[in-house]
């Protein structure tokens, strides 16, 4: 059954339901996929782990691909912003807002990375996955260090700050940048490719 | 011939392989260099306060005298008794110093004097390479609120 979120009595939207689902498409099987693809990426993102070894990026990415930037931007920001006060690691604190906006930029780019789609898959596609997680686990890693030169900003010169924890975090980044490109460039296509053909498929009443 | 998007994801590849070489090289530039000075002498002078919290007087051991290299933690155990956990990855979590055990939103945390004033340490205290000269606080206090205030 297709069921769609539209028809539900407009007097619910707003109070609860968001409001933007009322001009959106999502049928049961996206909202169902939706649903667990948050669950899984709030349930690895607090499990006790190596730091900078997560999949947060990943499903951002590929959630902005398969649903759009804006679903790809807000699974981000609410894992993050979850994560922010659950994480194993403790509360993030004035990095919060910089790990947030890190991650909505991850899911945005998924979806215009979906636009720009030429609709064959070819190896040049794991390539410029493989890139664009490099590229963007770099920006978010730039981006939260940016977060942590405000904190010590009490202490030092904003700019000083913000070139020690440049330097002193390039050995993480080094470690964030090399798993993600990882995961993006084998995991990304296959991951979409098994998400579109579920949500194609048609189940039987 | 060669693709406007080839090219694309080409300088991105390169443009994050190039920040990132640059900014490793400047790590192991500023290691190398920190460490080179502080095992210059065989012997280092540090000053070394222990505040309990609670509006205790910080107990100081000044011009306390430790092997060059050692650690913060090293330090402490000199005139401190200091349990502590190692999580693999992150190095030594103080648990107490003194008897006086992390509880609640209650934690060891260590500064370091800085001509800017207190800066908080960023590394565990067994990743912390002591200098000649410098002042170190290990503080008790209550985390609850964030940034906790120093010493």
């Amino acid at each position: 059954m297709v069921f769609k979120i539209g028809p539900c009595p407009k007097v619910l939207f707003g109070w609860i339901i968001q409001p933007i689902l009322q001009e959106t498409t999502l049928t049961t099987q996206r909202l169902a996929l939706l649903s667990v693809l948050t669950a899984v990426c709030l349930g690895l993102q607090l499990l006790p782990r190596p730091m900078n070894l997560e999949f947060t990026s990943l499903i951002s990415f590929v959630t902005g691909m398969v649903f759009g930037s804006f679903y790809g931007a807000s699974l981000g920001a609410l894992i993050m912003f979850v994560n922010g006060f659950l994480s194993p690691y403790g509360f993030a604190g004035v990095v919060l807002p910089f790990q947030i906006a890190g991650m909505v930029l991850i899911g945005v780019v998924g979806g215009l990375y979906a636009r720009m789609a030429t609709g064959k898959l070819s190896s040049e596609n794991f390539v410029e996955t493989l890139v664009l997680g490099a590229f963007l686990t770099f920006v978010y890693d730039v981006v939260t260090n940016v977060g942590t030169a405000v904190y010590l900003a009490s202490s030092l010169p904003f700019h000083e700050a913000l070139i020690a924890v440049l330097i002193a975090g390039a050995i993480p980044s080094i470690i964030h940048v090399v798993w993600n490109s990882f995961l993006f460039g084998a995991v990304t296509f296959p991951l979409v490719n098994a998400m579109q053909k579920a949500l194609m498929r048609r189940w039987q009443a | 011939m060669t693709s406007q998007r080839t090219l694309l994801f080409a300088t991105l590849g390169l443009l994050v392989w190039g920040l990132l070489a640059s900014l490793t090289a400047g790590y192991y530039y500023y290691s190398y260099n920190d460490l080179v000075n502080k095992i210059k002498k065989p012997v280092v002078h540090i000053n070394l306060g222990i505040n309990y919290g609670h509006s205790t007087p910080t107990k100081w051991f000044n011009e306390t005298r430790v092997k060059a290299g050692d650690t913060l933690l090293n330090a402490t155990m000199l005139v401190a008794n200091v349990k502590y956990t190692v999580w693999p990855g992150s190095g030594a979590f103080v648990d107490s110093i003194d008897n006086v055990t992390n509880s609640g939103s209650y934690y060891w945390l260590w500064w370091m004097l800085t001509s800017y004033g207190w800066s908080q340490g960023q590394v565990a205290s067994d990743r912390y390479i002591v200098g000649d000269n410098e002042t170190y606080n290990w503080y008790y206090e209550d985390t609850s609120a964030w940034p906790p205030p120093s010493p």
